[in-house]
């Protein structure tokens, strides 16, 4: 992230609203970094491919029934979408006290996407509350550009369990960006910051240099050698914890894919941040 | 007559100075001051109502309730609480009361007895395990077995579903379609190269390849549609094992502290039933400790009345009792329903009445349940409701809470029906004898539930034994009060002032109230002069200044007199004109007045016209008093002819009414008088009730009677010839003041004892009364010839008249 300008976080909406209190944590995040809040309208090509579709149907869940689906509906829920998502946003954002604006990118293909997310400096992803969703587009899409941007990202469950406690930080313990975006949550929202590093012994860095590099008094740092890196370790290393926010390594991407992210933020009822690359 | 065989007369009908008071001389006792005297121990001479109350109290039966009825002035309540409470003391404690929550019918708030002292431990043991648990249980669920156990159950059914959505978006891919999430559902869209094709591509594909895509899609949309209906299931499954793992958490940490508390009251099952109770609602809503507040809760909050967490407190109705070891002895001074039966309170909150089972406030029957309970009647019936609910108690034994808003049909609202709580209750209710006879009289409750009746005496004989208990009682107030002791002298006076109380001087007062007042300001007057003790003279000091702080209404009416505005004559000789006399009572003091009572006649159809009666300004009894006077003529002077007799009669300048038959031997005398045309003497004053035969009865209020005519006479000075008239029945009665006895004594005014007619008219008028002939004709000279003659005069005009009328309208010459 650049520190020079004002930081910028975008809230994906896409597929359908985001609940309230997504909004209310990225607000919150928003607050704490004292960045401009935009909510990202992605009204993404799958619906639009879905109206134009002559025989095209849709399972409506709520009638438990099949129903036609016509370019029409899909504009008329767009437009409709983005007129609640306007008031959400405004109302959330006057609570909050956060400058906030409403970005529509229609149509857009993975790579759009990732474009636009770029932009951002922080990219706040509600988890879908079905656990195959992540799999369909267009929230496939959003995950696979969230991945691949350079912004950060923050995956909000859609039930939070705690807003307080220390930030859990889950991390290489050569990973920089993971520790620096760790001890800033930390020291804004003024909790401690527990490390949970595999292979920490091996590493031949003492606490003082980890507690420096985050930004975070020694008194507060809690640095926790686990065995390894497996998710199962990590949940349950996590159970004695009780932490508000995981910041999650990037590198953790590549054993268990965005999957691990979803997992960990649904089970433990945390939003987890993964630290940009700039 | 002549003026030997008057003045004969008059001697042999006046009274004594013996015969005007009696004097207290406490011969019994050995003692200077009331500092030498033991207080009495218990009440005069009230052994009836005493054994009342000592059987109503001690007799279990149900409807042997008691009510106390007697002047407030005796002082009862003071006694027969301590009575009662010396009882209690022999009794066992009760149990104590609280009020629980009932978890599966939460407006039925459960009662539940414990024995004495327990209620407060209970409460607090109660209270002590849910701040226990409020802290065990939250950490239970962040215990990290508890959360890899949760962890564990989404990651199921989380792998669960993204295996089935897995499996399918592998079939779409398959057939070149993606899943696609819209706003209102779930859909295929078809996809090339990864990439969804849109929609002007898609229109220009070859028309095979739709629908191609089309059957694609159709075949695909059933399996969509049943992964779609699995994930109810997946998500009540997952729901259900953490409810199920939510249990299991926190069965152990409740049952541990459970169980704690079931080791105190394990002799109470009722307790033991509400804590198992308790147990089964902590673990069905474990969510209160468990998991952030939902909107849901959040709004049910605002209409509860307190945390969640108080459904499991206790409500202490009853305990604490001012005595650990006896039987409570309360008093209700203010007998309102809530007050009475207990209430339910409730709190507003955002525009709504609510409440719950701990604003049960106790009443007074639960606070008495078990013991006694004192009540004073008249309040008891002012208030709406409350008479009847005691009775409705008393009948079924046991307690209602009933709210007033729904008794009186105002409320409709669905408030709380707590458990009755049985009663076991004592009722003493303290009443004036009016209010009594009439409830009892209207009521048939009455003598099903207050079947004993202590009623307590306003006066008891006055001999040595009782003289001296009267001591001994001032003594008591002596040193209730820290007064200075009485003399000897003093108390004396205060037996002597009991009698006049008592207006018999055979009797004394049993009043304390009035005693303890005098006793008071002559005590206040001997400090005032720095006397030790309390003398004779303070407490006369006392009397005087009591009356004269009441008699404004009565200088009034003297002075009134004494302007001529009222006319009372005091001296010389009327026909058809006499003193009466009459007591007012106005706020507890009354006082004698004299009043002129006239009498016309002439002939007429034998009416007495009672023109009080006619205006309507007379009582009953007073009219009855008038009637009889009709009776006495006939019987007396009708024997061989009819009375022929109209007479009007009255009391003049009375505008207020009179009512009593007290002056009818005063009218006699004022009609005799106008009928046989004879003057009658105005320096006496008559008062005395006759009957038919002519004999004078007693009356009450003598004493004030002659006080009030010898105060006019006194204050025009007195002659040495006036005096008054009162029927040797009351003389029994007389205890008067100082200063008539003094002057009776020095024979400047007497007392006249007169038990028939003709004596009273022999001095009221100077002539004989003689005795009729074998033919009923009285002897010349006689007042009864005089009467007689005239009477027969009337008769023979009334005879030559006609039953039309007369002439002259029969009207008598005036005189």
């Amino acid at each position: 992230m650049n520190a020079a300008r004002s930081i910028r976080l975008a809230v994906g909406v896409c597929g359908h609203m985001p609940k309230r209190h997504v909004v209310e944590i990225a607000a919150d995040l928003a607050l704490m970094m004292s960045a401009q809040m935009t909510a990202l309208m992605i009204e993404d090509g799958a619906s639009e491919s879905l109206g134009s579709i002559p025989f095209a149907r849709e399972y409506m869940v709520a009638r438990a029934g099949w129903s036609e689906i016509g370019a029409n509906d899909v504009t008329s829920r767009r437009d409709s979408a983005r007129r609640r998502a306007q008031v959400l946003f405004d109302e959330i954002a006057a609570s909050a006290g956060v400058q906030t604006s409403v970005q529509t990118l229609a149509g857009a293909a993975v790579g759009e996407i990732a474009r636009a997310i770029a932009d951002f400096d922080i990219v706040a992803l509600p988890a879908p509350e079905l656990a195959g969703e992540w799999m369909m587009l267009p929230f496939s899409s959003l995950v696979e550009a969230a991945i691949h941007a350079k912004s950060a990202a923050v995956i909000v469950p859609s039930l939070v369990s705690r807003r307080s406690g220390p930030v859990a930080a889950i991390v290489d313990p050569q990973d920089d960006k993971a520790l620096e975006l760790a001890g800033r949550m930390a020291r804004t929202s003024g909790e401690s910051l527990v490390v949970l590093a595999a292979g920490f012994e091996n590493v031949a860095r003492d606490i003082e240099h980890i507690a420096q590099q985050a930004g975070v008094p020694a008194r507060q740092l809690r640095v926790l050698d686990i065995d390894d890196a497996s998710l199962e370790v990590i949940m349950w290393t996590l159970g004695a914890i009780n932490e508000r926010t995981i910041v999650l390594g990037r590198n953790f991407l590549a054993d268990g894919g965005f999957e691990i992210v979803l997992r960990l933020a649904t089970s433990r009822g945390v939003p987890v941040m993964l630290p940009g690359e700039a | 007559m002549a003026a030997d065989a008057a003045s004969q007369i008059a001697d042999a009908l006046r009274l004594k100075s013996g015969d005007l008071y009696r004097l207290a001389r406490l011969d019994s006792l050995t003692f200077e001051t009331t500092a030498d005297l033991a207080p009495s121990a218990t009440m005069i001479a009230q052994d009836r109502a005493l054994d009342a109350i000592e059987f109503g109290s001690r007799i279990g039966a149900q409807g042997f309730n008691v009510f106390v009825i007697g002047p407030d002035a005796l002082r009862m309540r003071e006694n027969v609480r301590a009575m009662l409470e010396a009882r209690a003391g022999h009794m066992s404690p009760t149990p104590d009361w609280v009020y629980v929550n009932n978890f599966t019918i939460p407006h039925r708030p459960v009662a539940i007895s414990l024995p004495p002292g327990r209620a407060n431990v209970f409460r607090d043991k109660m209270h002590e395990l849910i701040e226990d648990l409020k802290a065990a249980l939250p950490a239970a669920f962040e215990s990290s077995d508890y959360q890899n156990q949760r962890a564990a159950i989404e990651d199921a059914m989380r792998e669960q579903q993204e295996k089935a959505f897995g499996a399918l978006r592998e079939k779409a891919m398959a057939r070149s379609l993606a899943i696609v999430r819209t706003q209102m559902g779930f859909g295929f869209v078809p996809v090339r190269n990864g990439k969804v094709v849109q929609p002007e591509e898609f229109m220009g594909l070859p028309q095979a390849e739709q629908e191609s895509i089309q059957a694609a899609m159709r075949e695909l949309e059933p399996e969509l549609e049943q992964t779609l209906r699995s994930m109810p299931r997946l998500e009540k499954g997952r729901r259900e094992a953490l409810r199920k793992l939510d249990r299991d958490n926190v069965q152990f940490a409740v049952e541990q502290n459970i169980t704690e508390v079931k080791e105190l009251f394990g002799d109470i099952p009722a307790v033991i039933r509400h804590l198992e109770a308790v147990k089964q609602d902590l673990i069905d809503n474990v969510e209160l400790f468990a998991q952030p507040q939902t909107e849901a809760a959040v709004e049910a909050a605002r209409t509860r009345v307190g945390g969640p967490f108080d459904r499991y407190e206790v409500n202490v109705l009853v305990a604490d009792p001012a005595c650990e070891n006896c039987a409570p002895v309360i008093e209700e001074l203010h007998p309102t329903l809530g007050n009475l039966v207990g209430r339910i309170e409730h709190l507003a909150q955002q525009g709504m009445l609510i409440t719950n089972f701990r604003l049960i406030k106790a009443g007074a029957l639960h606070r008495a349940n078990g013991g006694f309970l004192l009540l004073d009647a008249r309040s008891l019936v002012s208030e709406p409701y409350s008479w009847q609910a005691l009775k409705r108690a008393l009948l079924t034994k046991s307690i209602q809470i009933e709210d007033v808003a729904r008794a009186m049909g105002l409320s409709s609202t669905i408030s709380l029906e707590p458990d009755p709580v049985p009663l076991d209750v004592k009722v003493v209710i303290f009443a004036d004898r009016q209010l009594y006879y009439m409830l009892n009289g209207l009521d048939p409750d009455m003598q099903r539930l207050f079947k004993v009746l202590a009623d307590f005496d306003d006066a008891t004989d006055r001999n040595a034994e009782n003289e001296a208990q009267l001591a001994r009682m001032l003594a008591g107030v002596q040193r209730d009060e820290n007064l200075l002791p009485a003399s000897r002298s003093a108390v004396e006076r205060m037996v002597e002032y009991a009698s006049r109380i008592a207006s018999d001087r055979e009797k004394v007062s049993l009043l304390v109230e009035p005693l303890r007042d005098l006793l008071i300001e002559a005590n206040d007057y001997a400090s005032a002069s720095r006397a030790g003790i309390i003398s004779e003279t303070h407490v006369e000091r006392a009397i005087d200044q009591q009356r004269i702080r009441s008699s404004r209404i009565e200088s009034l009416g003297r002075e009134s007199i004494m302007r001529d505005i009222a006319l009372i004559q005091t001296s010389g000789s009327r026909i058809g004109q006499i003193n009466a006399l009459s007591v007012m009572s106005l706020g507890g003091y009354g006082f004698g007045k004299p009043s002129r009572i006239t009498c016309r006649v002439s002939p007429g159809a034998g009416r007495i016209i009672d023109i009080e009666r006619e205006v309507e300004l007379g009582g009953p009894f007073h009219s009855k008093g008038v009637m009889i006077l009709s009776g006495f003529l006939s019987g007396r002077y009708a024997l061989k002819f009819p009375i022929a007799l109209q007479a009007s009669i009255v009391f003049e300048q009375s505008y207020g009414g009179v009512d009593g038959d007290s002056a009818s031997s005063t009218e006699l005398y004022c009609l005799l008088s106008a009928l046989g045309e004879i003057p009658v003497r105005q320096d006496l004053a008559v008062t005395g009730s006759v009957n038919q035969h002519g004999e004078v009865q007693a009356i009450g209020g003598v004493n004030e009677k002659i006080e009030g005519f010898f105060d006019v006479c006194n204050a025009r000075g007195l002659t040495g010839t006036q005096g008054v008239l009162v029927p040797k029945a009351n003389v029994q009665h007389l205890m008067l003041r100082k200063d008539v006895r003094d002057a009776c004594e020095g024979g400047k005014f007497a007392i006249y004892s007169i038990s028939r007619i003709d004596e009273g008219m022999e001095l009221l008028t100077g002539l004989p009364a003689g005795e009729a002939d074998s033919e009923g004709l009285y002897p010349e000279g006689t007042f009864n010839r005089k009467v007689q003659d005239r009477l027969a005069l009337f008769a023979r005009i009334r005879k030559e008249q006609g039953p039309g009328g007369s002439a002259n309208n029969g009207r008598d010459t005036p005189t």
